[in-house]
């Protein structure tokens, strides 16, 4: 059987060509291939080329493996995976993780999205003061001091 | 006046910047992002802005919490029947290091036995009055007193009183259906019986026999006859406790769905809760897997 490709185009005109199952990782991209002609480029316009090359790094590394003699998906292989998806989301910058993150959540790719939403949970929120959330966020303050003064000592305990 | 203008516009290159490098995000990806951080980060953020504040103490974010698997918590109630005021509420977490134990991460010190749990929430009395509280959120809550003479029965009903006092049969809830659990064959034979009301209207129930898989048979082997049913969790597991101290002190996990039953050791119940006249202690267990809630109270 002959393997099916299918080609990407990012917002910026770079073309990533893939197989099938790599791509259709994404709950969104068979939705584009149904409304298109499926032999004609699928242009992604949210995503850029930089972003679109990390989201089919990721999906080539976890594409499920249907051939050979089914041998791969013994739990040393999770964990490979595990350390893999660490290292991969380690390796990047807060921007990249943010579009990342959009791209995921645009191409539906819910293992993506879950390990970015994870990840920005866990390494730019969790362990931050209120004041470095809204800096990373861009979030307004939308307190007055007042305000904010009676949140803190409503959830003091959570501040220890 | 050229160099604040200067400024502002050097200040304003730098926002734009900033806020290239870091997209907005949409508010349902928030909601998302939120969903995977513990109670008490949660807690504090409520302080980020208003809007935080109010997404995460609504309905809706509550219920999407709870549909996130968090950790699995347990309490364990230590009354002092000598003296009300030495019991204390323990809350242990899994131990990273050793798996299939628990480790005692804190000491809510609290006045009180508490009857149940729900969905996250403890409910117990005090000086007659109901009291709810939410030991993820510390949020507590004290409703007002049934009418007096009354109270006690009343109170104990609606929490939930276990009206089965056979010591092998317990009443316990599973997959949103009221069960039976007979497990006086489980010491010598490993069975179970799962009796399921399956529909309350025509009063039929339906037998299911739970055979325990023969490697773990040791376990229970003539000892868990003296170990009492505590409830279920959301997930589909009931836990055995003993019903005297014992150090080290076990405590066995049975998953209905997988037919799975796990011994798990407490680790670090303080010396003197187990030690110290044990007779006159008293004590009970809850357990919140995937059940944490951020629920606000109103009252």
């Amino acid at each position: 059987m002959s393997k099916k490709n299918i080609v990407l185009k990012s917002s910026n005109g770079i073309i990533f060509e893939v197989e099938e199952a790599v791509a259709l990782q994404s709950e969104t991209i068979p939705y584009m291939i149904e409304d298109d002609c499926a032999n004609d480029t699928i242009p992604l316009a949210n995503v850029t080329g930089d972003i679109l090359a990390l989201v089919i790094e990721y999906c080539k590394k976890h594409v499920v493996v249907a051939d050979g003699d089914g041998g791969g998906s013994s739990s040393s292989s999770q964990e490979d995976l595990k350390n893999w998806d660490a290292q991969f989301m380690n390796d990047l910058d807060q921007s990249k993780i943010f579009n990342l993150l959009l791209a995921a959540d645009f191409l539906n790719i819910k293992t993506l999205f879950d390990l970015t939403c994870q990840f920005v949970a866990d390494t730019m929120i969790k362990g931050k003061s209120v004041e470095e959330v809204r800096r990373t966020l861009n979030i307004e303050k939308d307190y007055t001091s007042e305000e904010e003064a009676k949140a803190r000592q409503e959830n003091e305990w959570a501040f220890k | 006046m050229g160099l604040s203008f200067r400024l502002a516009v050097i200040q304003l290159e730098r926002k734009r910047r900033r806020r290239r490098c870091t997209p907005e995000i949409p508010m349902d990806v928030m909601v998302e992002i939120l969903t995977k951080l513990p109670v008490k980060s949660l807690m504090r953020f409520k302080c980020v802005s208003n809007l935080w504040s109010s997404l995460i103490c609504s309905q809706y974010f509550s219920k999407r919490f709870l549909m996130v698997p968090s950790r699995p918590c347990l309490y364990m109630c230590v009354s002092d029947l000598s003296d009300y005021r030495n019991s204390v509420i323990l809350s242990l977490a899994p131990d990273t290091c050793t798996p299939s134990s628990f480790v005692v991460d804190h000491d809510l010190t609290m006045e009180c036995f508490v009857t149940q749990n729900l969905h996250g929430f403890m409910c117990y009395t005090f000086l007659g009055k109901p009291r709810i509280y939410n030991p993820a959120t510390r949020q507590l809550v004290t409703l007002p007193a049934i009418r007096p003479g009354e109270g006690k029965n009343n109170l104990h009903f609606c929490f939930g009183y276990d009206p089965v006092n056979d010591q092998t049969v317990s009443l316990i809830e599973y997959g949103g259906k009221a069960n039976v659990l007979d497990y006086t064959h489980l010491g010598d034979k490993g069975m179970m019986d799962l009796w399921v009301l399956e529909d309350a209207g025509n009063k039929e129930w339906s037998r299911k026999t739970l055979v325990l898989q023969p490697s773990q048979l040791h376990l229970v082997n003539n000892n868990i006859i003296t170990f009492k049913v505590k409830g279920t969790t959301q997930s589909g597991k009931v836990f055995f406790v003993p019903a005297v101290f014992s150090s080290p002190f076990h405590v066995f996990c049975y998953d209905l769905q997988s037919n799975d039953m796990r011994k798990i050791e407490l680790k670090g119940i303080p010396d003197y809760r187990l030690t110290k006249d044990t007779a006159a202690k008293c004590f009970d267990f809850m357990f919140m897997d995937q059940s944490e809630s951020i629920k606000y109270l109103h009252t």
